[in-house]
């Protein structure tokens, strides 16, 4: 198997958490005790409402893909065609993220997204989206 | 009386450019040097003269391969300058942050007369490989990219796309549309000698090019080159002893939203927007004055976003506007990109656009003169920076 797409980020102390759920299976964003408001990138503060009281939660699918590219180029000699989709996570104060998407078709632009857990680059463990199936 | 009254509208003395393509064999100092001393023969001026110095990047991670010239340090030794200022700097706005910052030091009185270079050889240091990921040198990666590069979005190219593809979902731009801005900057460039590509392209042979990150193929994406643009930045007080000047009307600098690609808010602009906007807040001309247009085009988006964010057109109709190749044009009331953009010209970094800009307010451009010169606005950067100039002539 090929190494992962990507390029291992240095990590802060305020996004060490973001990893560690994450090599758990559980994708986690800091959410403001004082406003509600949920917070990407990680943060020690709430910009909304200038809080430092801010608590971590599991964030609730399904996002919506906001936008999205296949990608037909090997920029590090990965196997391509590959798509990344920019999410919404609506339940989640619509913060947004980026990842790679596993999928029977090309994304679309408003199409539900569940997440799952894959290795990233460096040893870390990162959330990859995939189509959202309604039982 | 403008609404930036402190800003007491710097101006432009002299412009020097490198020889300018693909794969050079010289140094990023030897093209260095060559700039700052055409921009100072230009200016009429000697080295003692200058007494500020200052570049984008300066020394700070690289990007990619060749994407930092010599560092502010080692071209103010090179040149064995007496400086009174001095910056090279990397986060600001956009590729002009050391530009404006220049401007605003001679309007200060740091400094009289400040050399600002911007040198890259991106071309010669990736060989003949293909063109590879940011962060491909394998250290950590920290900042705004971080996130983006591991989650495997490993090209501007592919960021780019997220908001071309946004776009045309909201505004149905379409891949022909993104063509016209190809083929706009293609067209202007046959006539510019420093240009990188000189073949006619079609529309056949655009729409035929491979796919990089859709929906951008091979040529909606710039050409990577070597050289490098300098230019004398001086005081107000310095224009009686100018031979020719261009006046830094207004400059936008803004940066109003969440600085990550990916968390743009709204995909459909970009930081040029902000930008834009904080630039006609400081001049009381407007749109109807500009003569010409050189728009950053680091990728075709980019060109139909700074179109919208100056408000040359309503939003979302940039498409529209370029469709059939006529704004582009010497004919139209306000040509875009008239050097041929660095999709075509060559990736200096938004500095070839600068280059331009001086050259036509000063009826210098040749076969490529826009008629009646006298107002230029100049829009740089993608996705989360921006910087725009408001530029006028002189004499």
């Amino acid at each position: 198997m090929s190494l992962p797409i990507g390029v291992t980020p240095a990590i802060n102390r305020e996004e060490e958490p973001f990893w560690a759920f994450a090599s758990d299976g559980l994708l986690m964003v800091p959410q403001c005790d004082t406003c509600g408001r949920h917070t990407f990138p990680p943060r020690s503060f709430c910009s909304a409402c200038s809080s430092s009281a801010l608590t971590w939660v599991e964030v609730t699918m399904p996002g919506v893909v906001y936008s999205f590219t296949t990608n037909y180029n090997s920029w590090d000699g990965s196997e391509v065609p590959y798509s990344l989709v920019v999410v919404d996570l609506s339940h989640a104060s619509d913060i947004r993220m980026i990842g790679l998407y596993e999928g029977p078709d090309e994304p679309t632009i408003g199409q539900q997204v569940d997440v799952k857990f894959e290795p990233g680059p460096g040893g870390l463990t990162r959330p990859v989206f995939t189509a959202w199936e309604t039982v | 009386m403008s609404a930036r009254a402190n800003w007491r509208r710097p101006v432009i003395s002299g412009l020097g450019v490198s020889e300018i393509g693909r794969r050079l064999d010289q140094s990023s100092q030897q093209l260095t040097v060559d700039a700052i001393r055409m921009a100072v023969a230009d200016a009429g001026l000697q080295l003692t003269d200058i007494d500020g110095l200052a570049t984008y990047p300066g020394l700070t991670v690289s990007l990619n391969p060749g994407f930092l010239g010599p560092d502010l340090y080692e071209m103010q030794d090179t040149l064995g300058l007496e400086l009174n200022w001095h910056m090279g700097a990397y986060q600001g706005a956009a590729q002009f942050v050391a530009l404006i910052e220049a401007a605003a030091a001679v309007s200060a009185g740091l400094c009289r007369h400040a050399v600002v270079f911007r040198t890259t050889t991106e071309s010669q240091a990736q060989g003949r490989a293909r063109r590879g990921g940011i962060g491909s040198g394998g250290a950590p990666t920290e900042g705004n990219l971080a996130w983006l590069l591991a989650a495997g979005a490993l090209s501007p190219a592919n960021w780019a796309a997220m908001y071309a593809q946004r776009h045309m979902r909201e505004f149905g731009t379409t891949k022909e549309q993104l063509g016209w801005v190809a083929l706009g900057h293609r067209e202007h460039a046959l006539r510019n000698p420093r240009a990188v590509f000189k073949d006619p392209l079609s529309m056949d042979d655009y729409l035929n090019s491979r796919l990089i990150s859709s929906p951008l193929s091979l040529f909606d994406c710039d050409i990577p080159v070597d050289g490098c643009v300098a230019v004398v930045v001086s005081a107000p007080e310095t224009v009686p002893d100018l031979s020719h000047f261009v006046t830094i009307e207004s400059v936008g600098t803004a940066m109003r939203h969440k600085p990550y690609w990916e968390h743009w808010p709204d995909m459909t602009t970009m930081a040029s927007h902000d930008a834009a906007h904080h630039m006609w807040q400081g001049t009381d001309l407007t749109q109807a004055d500009v003569d010409f247009a050189q728009l950053y085009d680091g990728f075709s988006i980019f060109t139909l976003m700074w179109i919208e964010a100056l408000g040359f057109c309503a939003r979302g109709e940039a498409g529209p506007y370029v469709e059939g190749g006529f704004r582009h044009s010497l004919a139209s009331a306000m040509p875009i990109n008239t050097w041929g953009g660095q999709l075509s010209g060559g990736r200096l970094h938004g500095w070839g656009f600068l280059a331009e800009a001086i050259d036509q307010l000063w009826g210098r451009a040749g076969d490529r003169q826009v008629m009646n010169s006298e107002v230029g606005v100049v829009g740089i950067g993608g996705g989360v920076v921006a910087a725009s100039l408001l530029l006028t002539a002189g004499r």
